[in-house]
């Protein structure tokens, strides 16, 4: 105390002796339009002396010091001001322009055809929005089925992105690409994905024009993130009509959490309560477990360890007009992926992925008999380095090597599985070796202008084939609720592995490309947020068949349309509407002449609502309306006939309830296909296409429910 | 002598930026006292300047926080949620610059959760997310501080705000605020931070007389008036708003 008294006397004594030297600094601070900024605060660095602008934007204020000082202007809605100015005896009139405080544009804002349901900055959908989507069937794939330029061809999980088929798409798991992210993998993708929205954070997708970071992909990416360390220990056990699942998550010590997951589904009775269970020889069973890691080697840096295996099983009625039977489908898959996380500084990040995936798979139809043994081994580094606020980086590489062994026999028609049909042997080991390295920067070229150009360079040691694609996005900031954007660049994807073969394909083939070009207008505000695209995407280099599975990459085609996204937050209801409209045409693979494309889906409709109770109730309802599928009714007419319009109702309920904030028990049903319609999704033909048969939905209208229970240990408030 | 000459000069500087801090500390007082904002927007401006002094920056940081989250409810009671968004996010930064320096400063943990109590406020959806987060927070501020009479203040007002089911409740909200009250009873007279005791006794009034104990409320309102007699809030607001009863 005795050395505050000394020093305030001190300070009135120096504050009385050098009065007489005080000079006046005064002014005016407006923002850049000329308008007063009221409550600025304007003060000299590593001094008290300064002052606060009044209604008008003045300020004024006296000092004793003098010479070189720093003059800071500072407001929490601006940008910080600091300016060197000289003080001498002479009063000072300086004015000021501030600048609104500088927001960077997420990515998934930079990225074009990238659509949001998420509130969380930089996600596509949470693990809530996922949970919530009635038809969604708690899977991620199929929650973003519901978005624009997506499309659900069928009842599975698959990816179809604006006219392009789902291996089209590329999936990353914690910047690791997945081979095989389905269950029940089919040639239509898979008819769940192979991750439930509780292993995630949340997921990233985008539709188009994404950035030259990703490669390998015509059409899409999906990027998911595993969650973290659990801050918290809990159980969790649920039991619904077709699965039951265990899980356990703790934290270690302060540095090292752990997760384990399993889920294992039998759908038999889920098949006999809804009558449908006349299908199926053996009901769809599977099984999969999961184990997540995550140790803190340092304050900034990250190891997070998943390993995840699933198992599934199916055999189900098959009808053709040239065979009844079943068919029998068997799947593994194994993937660990290592993901180390490092903040080298405030400005410089990486993120380094390892995975090893092991997918094993064995498929039965009639003479058909493949086995499938499919090895990958992944690395993917990515940098991250922000020069300043307007400037960042982004660079890194990626190695994939993919060996897989195919052996059985298949038919030469596939419309003609009788027991005269053709059936040839088959055997053949591939290795696919491709690397990729890309750099991008976004650039803030005004605070309403921003644009993120980059190149990517992909190389594939089975053909030789180097590709170079430029990328760039631009987007112009009208205020803050109005953005224009255009994107354009050029997307390369290898062409797989039975498709090079130098027996059975054509090892020459070319990568296939894509060129996009995307123009699009977004509206976003508290209560709602609207985004329009139209694009037209030019492909080239489609592998075409010239004589029985002999391919050249002749094949080209094209396809525009347009997507529509209305997600709304309103007090009394929330969710999203989603419209698309696409017109595609390819010559590719058997199709001689310029067709339809298969997944030629003119106008696709989704209304995805949510209503969520503060009793902790909430209700969800999807309703999806679609054109019919082109396909072929004769020889040569490819894909000139278009199915029925299919349209679906789902509803689902769900009631949370919490006991002193540490355990919860969640109650859910649902009604899937409400409407019990009949849904045509395609025909199996003769080989003279005098006969058919119909391919319909499995399920009509499917009732569901279960519970789930989480005994926590949260630290209570 | 030159070593005298410099020791005053330090006892000079460092006797001047203590003084500021309690200058810039009696105007947040004032400035909540009299519910004014842009009393509040000077006080948080002095904290600024002192910022750059560089002395305690720590502390420093935390008292622009703690101006944010006056400021936040000067814009919930004005319903500018754009602006209550704008102090959420600062009072966050300036909270994780506090916790960089001084990562066992239980009060910063406390006050980010009491941020993120705000965040669901403005989108009770995200209480999905931003409720365990706050949750863990106020668990890691109880571990650092214990005993500090503004964590019990500040998870009361949690508990207040959160349904009974969902571990929240007025009982508990009252228990907090009792032990809050007792330890500001034991708090030195100099201790820093200093916040919050007419709080905790307004709080009480407010539990009070929402239960219907008008007399209890009166009693609790007339503390926070002995504790802090310029609170206009209690004398022209709550204390007429009782009487009327």
């Amino acid at each position: 105390m005795k050395i505050k008294k000394l020093a305030i006397v001190l300070a009135v004594f120096v504050m009385i002796y050098t009065h007489t030297f005080a000079n006046t600094i005064k002014g005016k601070i407006t923002d850049k339009k000329g308008n007063p900024v009221s409550y600025a605060n304007i003060f000299i660095k590593n001094a008290s002396d300064g002052s606060m602008t009044d209604d008008q934007g003045s300020f004024a204020f006296e000092t004793n010091l003098m010479g070189q000082q720093t003059l800071i202007i500072s407001h929490i809605s601006f940008e910080k001001v600091e300016k060197e100015v000289n003080l001498s005896e002479v009063s000072l009139n300086l004015d000021f322009q501030l600048e609104q405080t500088f927001v960077q544009m997420d990515q998934v804002t930079v990225s074009a055809s990238s659509f949001s349901a998420s509130d969380e900055e930089g996600k596509t959908l949470n693990s809530l929005d996922i949970y919530t989507t009635a038809g969604a069937e708690a899977d991620v794939l199929k929650a973003i089925q519901t978005f624009p330029g997506v499309t659900q061809v069928d009842e599975s999980a698959g990816l179809f992105v604006r006219g392009g088929d789902a291996s089209e798409t590329v999936m990353y798991l914690d910047g690791a690409t997945l081979s095989h992210p389905y269950k029940y993998e089919s040639d239509q993708g898979g008819y769940y994905g192979m991750l439930t929205p509780w292993h995630l954070k949340g997921t990233y997708f985008s539709s188009g024009a994404f950035s030259a970071k990703y490669g390998n992909a015509l059409s899409g990416v999906l990027a998911m993130e595993s969650l973290d360390r659990p801050d918290t220990k809990a159980y969790e056990f649920g039991v619904g009509l077709a699965a039951v699942s265990l899980g356990f998550y703790a934290p270690v010590n302060d540095k090292l959490g752990v997760r384990f997951a399993g889920n294992y589904s039998d759908t038999q009775a889920l098949f006999k309560v809804n009558g449908a269970d006349d299908s199926f020889d053996r009901f769809p069973v599977s099984f999969d477990g999961n184990m997540n890691l995550t140790f803190m080697l340092s304050k900034k840096t990250r190891l997070k360890y998943f390993i995840y295996g699933t198992q599934d099983e199916i055999k189900a009625e098959f009808k053709s007009p040239t065979y009844q039977g079943f068919f029998t489908s068997e799947n593994e898959n194994l993937l660990n992926a290592l993901q180390i996380t490092s903040l080298f500084s405030q400005n410089f990040s990486m993120k380094t992925a390892v995975s090893v995936n092991s997918f094993g798979k064995s498929f039965s139809l009639s003479g058909i008999e493949i086995d499938t043994d499919d090895h990958s081994y992944r690395v993917r580094s990515d940098f991250m380095f922000q020069k300043s606020k307007k400037l960042i980086f982004n660079y890194g590489f990626e190695i994939n090597q993919i060996d897989t062994d195919v052996s059985g026999q298949y038919a030469l028609d596939d419309n003609n599985l009788s027991e005269y049909g053709k059936f040839v042997d088959y055997s053949h080991h591939y290795n696919q070796l491709h690397h990729g390295y890309y750099v991008e920067s976004e650039y803030y070229l005004s605070r309403k202008l921003v644009a993120l150009g980059g190149v990517r360079l992909d190389a594939s040691d089975d053909n030789d084939k180097n590709t170079i694609d430029p990328r760039i996005s631009v987007i112009y900031q009208v205020n803050g609720s109005n953005s224009l954007k255009l994107a354009s660049g050029i997307y390369h994807q290898f062409p797989t592995s039975q498709f090079i073969d130098g027996n059975y394909g054509g090892a020459k083939l070319s990568p296939m490309k894509a060129v996009h070009y995307v123009a699009g207008y977004e509206l976003k505000n508290d209560a709602v947020n609207f985004k329009s695209e139209f694009y037209y995407k030019d492909y080239k280099n489609l592998p075409l068949e010239y004589q029985d599975h002999h391919y050249n990459s002749k094949g080209f085609g094209y396809s525009y349309g347009s997507d529509f996204f209305l997600k709304g937050n309103l007090p009394f209801i929330s969710g999203w509407l989603s419209y698309s409209f696409l017109k595609t045409e390819r010559k590719e693979l058997d199709r001689l002449k310029l067709s339809p494309g298969n997944y030629d889906i003119r106008h696709n409709f989704v209304a995805a609502l949510k209503k969520y109770f503060n009793n902790g109730q909430s209700w969800s309802i999807t309703y999806k309306i679609h054109s019919g599928k082109p396909y072929t009714a004769a020889l040569n007419q490819w894909n000139q006939k278009r199915l029925s319009a299919v349209q679906g109702l789902d509803l689902s309920w769900s009631l949370y309830q919490s006991y002193r904030g540490n355990n919860f028990i969640v109650y859910y049903a649902s009604i899937s296909n409400l409407l019990d319609s009949k849904n045509t999704y395609g025909y199996y033909f003769s080989p003279d296409y005098s006969e058919k048969t119909e391919i319909n939905s499995t399920f009509g209208r499917t009732y569901y429910f279960g519970i789930s229970l989480s005994l926590g240990k949260l630290p209570s408030i | 002598m030159k070593k005298l000459i410099a020791m005053i000069g330090l006892m000079v500087v460092l006797g001047m930026a203590q003084s500021q801090l309690d200058f810039a500390r009696q105007k947040i007082d004032k400035a909540y006292n009299r519910n004014n904002e842009k009393e509040m927007l000077e006080a948080r401006a002095l904290f600024e300047r002192i910022l750059t002094a560089g002395q305690d920056r720590w502390l420093v940081n935390y008292y622009i926080a703690y101006c944010d989250y006056r400021l936040y409810t000067f814009q919930m009671q004005k319903e500018d949620t754009r602006q209550a968004k704008v102090y959420i996010k600062d009072g966050l930064a300036q909270l994780k610059e506090c916790l960089n320096e001084n990562e066992n400063f239980g009060e910063a943990y406390a006050l980010m959760a009491a941020f993120y109590g705000g965040s669901i406020s403005l989108n009770p959806i995200s209480g999905m997310w931003n409720g365990p987060k706050s949750q863990k927070l106020m668990a890691e501020a109880m571990n650092y501080a214990g005993s500090s009479p503004r964590i019990f203040l500040l998870k009361a007002i949690n508990q207040f705000y959160t349904p009974e089911k969902y571990g929240g409740g007025v009982k508990l909200a009252m228990e907090s605020l009792e032990k809050s009250i007792h330890y500001f009873d034991e708090q030195e007279p100099d201790a820093i931070p200093a916040w919050g005791k007419t709080d905790a006794f307004t709080w009480m009034g407010i539990i009070s007389s929402r239960q219907g104990d008008h007399e209890a409320a009166k009693k609790y309102y007339e503390k926070a008036l002995l504790a802090e007699p310029e609170n206009g809030w209690v004398s022209h607001v709550l204390l007429p708003q009782l009487e009327k009863q």
